[in-house]
């Protein structure tokens, strides 16, 4: 229990902290008509209850659904200068693939402020965000009972998971569907490495970083316990049995065992504050039944 | 002035394909270079409008070397009709006529007036307007043709030569309109022009030149008028197969039966 | 072609009327694409009294300006290009994004924003890549016509084929720098393979276009040694052309028009191809009228791509190349249509 508490105080103490040291988030800015380029921005504001400020939004922005009636400035990563400056935003807030970098150079140059969110994939990370976004469309106070009464507990609750449970993590596989018949892998400093690490588990990719197509070796060499995988690309490839008859995943503990955790994308890899229940989610479907599997090893 | 090759030798891949060969085309005369298939004539004409450079000796135009002259000098000189008969787009008979025009641009407006009357000589004349690669065979030759001597007519010095190299003009043409051609090639000669031209019809070349070159594996092996050069005797052991030379009385011309 | 006479004047009178036709369009739309857009601006309300606000000030001069500009640039730099590789070929298939020479400007432009960040500055790149672009389009070029001499002329289907494999070539290389790399430029491959005007600014349009006008001015001199080839590499020599030299001019120049356009816009497919078909159409082959008429046409027809692309899903914009494909392959489909017979 003392573990939890400094733990708890530590998150705190870099949340703030970080929060204060960026410069992007005590700018100060006019939050009335706010165009969103980053889905995490888009449920952030929403949480804080700013939607209602919130003019536009990009293609990744689908949560909370009010956000899907916005109009659509485009993939975040290829807005349209004048398309963002027609609805006459007064605030442009947006992940850090945010682009052309052309582009936001141009809706800076209109007058129009841009703030970009760092990212950073970890339940820090997201903390981090919600102050951030919180300060800057003058809703700390918001951001903070968000931060305290939904994001800490759930942090505590998986820490809490992890720790019962004891014993060696489960080693995990973030998979992005199957591209040109071999799946795409979460290796280092990637969005589901940062998911993997939050709901307290182990990454099978190490070996790199990015996002790589994985052969049928290298995933029976790696041989995870689980995967992670986004709706769309279990549907994609023909529902979850078909998936697991892949004969680059047919081989692995995982697919033996038909320990598959499916999610919405954006809620597992957009690194809002869903992600974070994303990961308690995990966490809890992990440790929860883990002692069958767990004395099975 | 001449256009003549002097002692050139033509190897490819170490094989003489030409091998020293001394030309003379004198303008006023037309020259015909006569000799199986593989006998170096088309190397020869191209050794002659410079395309090809010969491996040893050189190629003198009015006296001076060849490749000293600039590429547009060499064209506003001599006119080369090559076996060429394709374009990939949709030019008009007209618009192939103007290029020949293209080495005096600069020097004078296009003469229409030349232009037509030539197409007419051509028996081309009706077909001005339509798409060249829609053209048979012979008509496409026929504007070659025209193309060529029309490119020999541009405003020159007066001293400088002007030479007409023909490759196999009348191949695909048909009795009446070879006979054409080969007259207009005998009034280009008339005009002061030097011609070199490449012919299989025995008849014809002894008939149209002035001079015949008898080549064999790259060599010269005869030269003279068709008189003195064509005989039953080299004909029959050149082509390797039995050919008849006679005076039809006639005719009053010699006749080449094989 | 029953209703052209046989006197050169008048071909030329008509020439001339659909050169200044298009000079016109090309001037209208120019104004058109200027004015139309999200925010409702135009360049006349700078010209009167009433300046607007500043941030449509901005939008006009800093976003749609250069973007406009840049569209019409890259569009005749594309078209006169294709235009110049097809009498260059002797091939009426030949378009920059089809024949794989727009796929070499990407590899390069890709090579140099992965390698060249660790080597040069980063102010010197937006010079670097759009020379890197270059180099690359000039190496497919070049390979195409060693390839093509090599192999006797190029027959439609061959140049067709040889392009399949150039372009595959090219895919090749991205995915390569694709792997090696994470930099967050190279997320937006989408962008080298659909095209896009959006990032066109003051600072990446300049260079483009000085090189694009220095190109296309060099193509537009050669266009009358470009007609004479058509008559074959011999004729034309024997008709006083330095082939080599004009060869040489005319890879260089394409590349460096493509290159230009590449490195700032990606890949536009189509505009090469489809436009210098359509000004033979109105007015005949000869190049001095075709290069030209192209210039023009292309200019024109790619602001309007850029102007659906950027206006039809507002506020969000398509890709231009899906735009141009879409008008384009149609069009290409009835091409080899009506080429093959031959």
């Amino acid at each position: 229990m003392a573990d939890q508490r400094f733990f708890l105080a530590f998150a705190m103490t870099v949340a703030l902290a970080t929060g204060t040291q960026a410069t992007a988030c005590d700018e100060s800015v006019d939050p009335s008509r706010i165009a969103v380029a980053g889905g995490s921005v888009t449920e952030i504001l929403f949480a804080l209850g700013a939607g209602s400020s919130v003019v536009a939004a990009d293609r990744t922005s689908n949560y909370p659904a009010e956000a899907l009636e916005l109009p659509s400035v485009g993939y975040v990563r290829a807005l349209s200068a004048e398309g963002v400056l027609s609805l006459e935003p007064t605030l442009l807030i947006g992940e850090d693939d945010m682009g052309p970098p052309e582009v936001v150079a141009q809706i800076e140059s209109a007058g129009v402020p841009t703030v970009v969110i760092p990212e950073v994939h970890s339940a820090i990370g997201i903390i981090d965000k919600v102050h951030c976004i919180g300060q800057l469309v003058g809703r700390e106070q918001a951001a903070t009972e968000l931060v305290n009464e939904t994001l800490l507990p759930m942090m505590a609750a998986i820490e809490r998971a992890a720790g019962d449970a004891g014993g060696d993590k489960p080693r995990g596989a973030v998979l992005l569907g199957l591209r040109d018949g071999a799946p795409l892998g979460a290796g280092l400093d990637t969005s589901g490495d940062g998911l993997l690490s939050m709901a307290a588990a182990t990454n099978v990719f190490v070996g790199f970083s990015g996002w790589k197509p994985v052969s049928m070796e290298a995933m029976i060499q790696a041989d995870p316990d689980f995967f992670v995988i986004p709706e769309r690309g279990v549907n994609d490839a023909g529902g979850l049995d078909a998936l697991l008859e892949h004969p680059a995943l047919r081989l692995t503990k995982a697919a033996k065992n038909k320990r598959v955790v499916t999610m919405d994308g954006m809620m597992m890899l957009g690194f809002g504050p869903r992600t974070l229940g994303a990961a308690n989610t995990l966490a809890l479907s992990l440790y929860g039944e883990s002692d069958e599997h767990a004395s099975g090893d | 002035m001449t256009l003549a090759t002097h002692n050139v030798t033509l190897s490819i891949d170490g094989k003489d394909i030409v091998s020293g060969v001394d030309l003379v085309i004198e303008p006023g005369t037309v020259t015909a270079l006569v000799g199986p298939n593989g006998a170096g004539k088309t190397s020869i004409l191209r050794m002659l409008s410079g395309e090809t450079a010969p491996s040893s000796g050189f190629v003198a135009l009015d006296d001076w070397p060849l490749k000293e002259f600039s590429l547009l000098d060499q064209a506003r000189r001599r006119s080369v009709m090559t076996q060429h008969n394709h374009v990939a787009f949709d030019f008009s008979v007209t618009d192939i006529l103007e290029l020949a025009w293209e080495p005096f641009r600069h020097k004078a407006p296009f003469p229409a007036e030349l232009a037509q009357s030539l197409c007419q000589q051509c028996d081309i004349a009706e077909l001005r307007d339509r798409v060249f690669n829609t053209l048979s065979g012979g008509e496409r030759q026929r504007v070659q043709f025209a193309r060529a001597l029309l490119q020999l007519r541009g405003p020159n010095d007066d001293d400088t030569g002007r030479y007409l190299i023909l490759d196999e003009p009348t191949s695909s043409l048909d009795v009446a309109h070879e006979l054409d051609v080969l007259r207009m090639t005998r009034d280009a000669a008339r005009a002061d022009v030097g011609v070199c031209i490449v012919i299989h019809d025995l008849n014809l070349a002894a008939r149209f030149c002035d001079r015949i070159v008898l080549l064999e594996q790259g060599r010269v092996i005869a030269g003279g008028s068709p008189n003195e050069c064509l005989t039953s005797a080299r004909l029959t052991s050149l082509y390797n197969t039995p050919i008849q030379v006679e005076w039809h009385t006639a005719l009053d011309r010699m006749v080449i039966h094989s | 072609m029953p209703g052209v006479s046989a006197v050169p004047g008048t071909r030329y009178s008509k020439q001339w009327i659909v050169l200044v036709a298009l000079a016109a369009t090309a001037i209208g739309v120019f104004v058109a694409a200027a004015s139309l857009g999200a925010i409702a601006v135009s360049p006349l309300d700078l010209l009167s009294e009433r300046t607007g606000r500043a941030m449509q000030r901005t939008v006009l001069v800093e976003i749609r300006l250069p973007r406009v500009l840049l569209a019409s640039f890259v569009g005749a730099a594309l078209a006169v290009a294709g235009a110049s590789l097809q009498a260059l070929f002797r091939n009426p298939l030949a378009d920059p994004g089809l024949i794989g020479v727009s796929g070499g400007a990407a590899v390069g432009a890709i090579a140099m924003i992965v390698f060249g960040a660790s080597v040069a500055a980063d102010t010197l790149m937006p010079y670097l890549v759009p020379l890197s672009a270059v180099a690359g389009a000039s190496a497919v070029t070049l390979f195409l016509y060693v390839f093509s001499r090599r192999y006797g002329n190029f027959s439609v289907t061959t140049m067709l084929l040889v392009g399949i494999a150039l372009n595959a070539l090219a895919q090749v290389g991205i995915g390569a720098f694709e792997f090696l790399s994470d930099d967050t430029q190279l997320r937006t491959l989408v962008f080298w393979m659909m095209g896009s005007f959006g990032r066109g600014t003051w600072t990446t349009v300049l260079p483009s276009v000085a090189v694009i006008s220095l190109a296309v001015a060099v193509l537009l001199t050669d266009a009358r040694r470009l007609d004479i080839l058509q008559l074959g590499e011999s004729d034309a020599r024997n008709l006083g052309v330095d082939v080599d030299a004009l060869k040489k001019r005319i890879i260089l120049a394409s590349a460096a028009a493509v290159g230009a356009g590449v490195a700032v816009a990606g890949i536009v497919v189509f505009v090469g191809l489809v436009v210098p078909h359509l000004v033979r159409m109105l007015g005949g082959a000869r190049n001095p009228y075709v290069l030209p008429g192209s210039l023009l046409l292309g200019g024109a027809l790619t602001a309007i791509a850029d102007l659906v692309a950027r206006t039809v899903v507002l506020p969000a914009e398509l890709p231009v190349g899906l735009v141009t494909s879409a008008l384009g392959a149609p069009f290409f489909l009835w091409l080899i249509a009506r080429t093959r017979p031959q």
